[in-house]
């Protein structure tokens, strides 16, 4: 196994339900990606399609379908994953992340928390995933899990794939800005970084955060792409408001100390058995 | 105040962007088309759309009428100078002469029909310059003018994109200290000018710092409307009548209703996004 693993999170602004011009930009990330000699490219929660998309979320699936197979010519040397809306049943669909490697499509991630407050309503549009569709896949010697956005507010998800042996998490989001209030970051921003690290050190792994940024109809999406290490320092940033293709290195060295000083390796399956009676 | 204050740099960030980002990008057009009147709503709104758009891409029209105090016009010109406009891109226009035409053929009028029509009429001019120029037309409505209905339906109200729409009065105040407008414009007290001496305030019965914390309370917070009265120390009365607006003049605030007939009808079945490209 080597040392350093190159992974790449595209921070792009998608258009509103033009898979076609998202397309574009996803290649054109995609070659950039390579060219600094990248192994992975995530990109964001239903990076192909746009977020809000209301009810165009019944008639995108089958564009998506179509780029899918034009995207696997691209993924011979590098692994991609984008977020699209998945028909996974005719007339069910999910928000998923597709994962595509050695010129295959891998799987579908699909999201599991489906959030329905506030300007959410996705329960509206998608089907949840079930806990079956949770894996790990291996890419180069990397194993690396994906979840989606709001799954990442929760802990189980990320702490599933790290049992199962993730050493790294991606997380796709599609994060808007709100309360843009006092003079510090705002809470989303706060909030997000607190998850991101959090998850980090509680399960001892890399945490690949990759956002949306830019306009979809009243949003405004904000970036701020991180990944952070398993001892929870933030190793790089990408910038906030502006597209931004974020350049991480892994260094397994950094995980093998981090688990040397780790209580993770420790379940207390009591205590989860206990957890799922209630 | 309750109200927390705004992060002026970031807000100014995010308007800028998405303006830009609006005009140019989504709806392919060149420009943005302001009408200036000297109050404070109007000045940020000119200033922000400059530096969105860039000062040759930014019209302001000054659209006295007879109601227009004469400070209005100066603090107005003096807005469009602080922008640095050059002289093609700003225009005065004065309509006392279309409301006497409107006067003469619809017969005697209230002063608040008149003052609907003078809104009207203003927006008529700007959605014409606007088509002149390839632009739309920047609304300058303000979060708490929009909540208690305090505009002209298809009047100041009939625009293409409410910048400052997210942005309670006192918030504006905060943004155009900020910005650099001038002194004079953001201690002014609001007002229409639909009559001599009306003013937003007067009006409505209560100042700005009590109606934004009452609207924030009531619908960033949920704090239940008999509980306002109480943390803020003003009349129960006072916040009945502050939401009572809102309630009221929720028809101005959405498209006019359509009644469903078919399985699929615009309204609530009809949620495509407003970026449909």
């Amino acid at each position: 196994m080597m040392n350093k693993y190159r992974i790449a999170l595209a921070q792009i602004h998608s258009y509103l339900g033009n898979v076609e011009l998202n397309f574009k930009k996803h290649i054109s990330y995609i070659e950039r990606a390579r060219e600094k000699g990248a192994k992975i490219i995530v990109f964001p929660e239903l990076s192909l399609t746009g977020y809000l998309l209301k009810d165009l979320a019944y008639e995108v699936s089958r564009k998506c379908e179509e780029k899918i197979e034009l995207l696997k010519d691209y993924s011979k040397d590098i692994c991609v994953i984008i977020g699209v809306v998945e028909e996974y049943r005719i007339g069910i669909y999910r928000n998923s992340m597709a994962v595509l490697c050695d010129g295959e499509l891998k799987g579908y991630i699909p999201k599991l928390y489906l959030p329905n407050y506030g300007l959410f309503e996705e329960g509206r549009y998608y089907q949840e995933g079930d806990v079956k569709s949770i894996k790990v896949f291996s890419y180069e010697g990397l194993n690396f899990g994906i979840v989606v956005c709001e799954d990442a507010w929760h802990p189980e998800p990320i702490e599933l794939l790290a049992r199962m042996g993730a050493d790294v998490v991606f997380i796709a989001a599609s994060s808007p800005l709100r309360g843009l209030y006092g003079t510090d970051e705002t809470s989303i921003e706060k909030i997000w970084e607190s998850i991101n690290v959090t998850r980090a050190i509680e399960n001892t792994i890399f945490i690949g955060f990759v956002n949306r940024v830019g306009v979809e109809d009243e949003e405004y999406f904000w970036g701020g792409s991180m990944f952070v290490l398993p001892d929870g320092k933030i190793a790089v940033r990408a910038l906030k408001m502006e597209e931004d293709l974020l350049i991480a290195d892994i260094d397994y060295h950094i995980l093998r100390k981090a688990r040397r000083f780790s209580s993770f390796k420790v379940f207390r399956r009591d205590l989860n058995m206990r957890l799922g009676e209630l | 105040m309750i109200l927390p204050k705004i992060n002026v740099k970031r807000v100014t960030e995010v308007i800028v962007k998405r303006l830009k980002w609006y005009v140019f990008d989504y709806a392919k057009m060149r420009s943005g088309i302001v009408g200036v009147s000297g109050g404070i709503d109007s000045a940020v709104t000119a200033f922000l759309t400059a530096r969105a758009l860039g000062v040759e891409n930014t019209y302001c029209y000054l659209l006295p009428s007879d109601a227009t105090p004469q400070e209005d016009l100066e603090d107005a010109l003096s807005v469009i100078r602080s922008i640095g406009l050059p002289d093609s891109n700003w225009e005065i226009i004065h309509i006392g002469k279309i409301i006497e035409t409107f006067k003469k053929a619809l017969g005697e009028m209230t002063r608040k029909e008149i003052g609907n029509i003078m809104a009207r009429t203003r927006m008529i001019i700007l959605h014409q310059r606007a088509a002149r120029n390839k632009g739309l037309v920047i609304g300058t409505g303000d979060k708490s003018e929009l909540l208690i209905g305090y505009f002209t339906k298809f009047g100041d109200g009939g625009v293409d994109l409410l910048p400052i729409g997210g942005l309670y009065k006192t918030h504006v105040r905060q943004l155009a200290e900020y910005l650099g407008v001038q002194r004079r414009i953001i201690e002014k007290p609001p007002s229409p000018r639909l009559w001599p001496g009306q003013t937003a305030e007067g009006e409505i019965g209560l100042s700005y710092e009590i109606i934004d914390d009452i609207l924030y309370l009531r619908f960033e917070e949920w704090v239940p409307e008999d509980e306002i009265a109480s943390i803020l120390k003003v009349r129960k009365e006072d916040v009945e009548k502050i939401i009572g607006m809102v309630k009221r003049t929720q028809h101005k605030r959405l498209p006019p209703e359509v009644f469903h007939i078919s399985f699929r009808d615009i309204g609530s079945d009809w949620r495509y996004p407003r970026q449909w490209f």
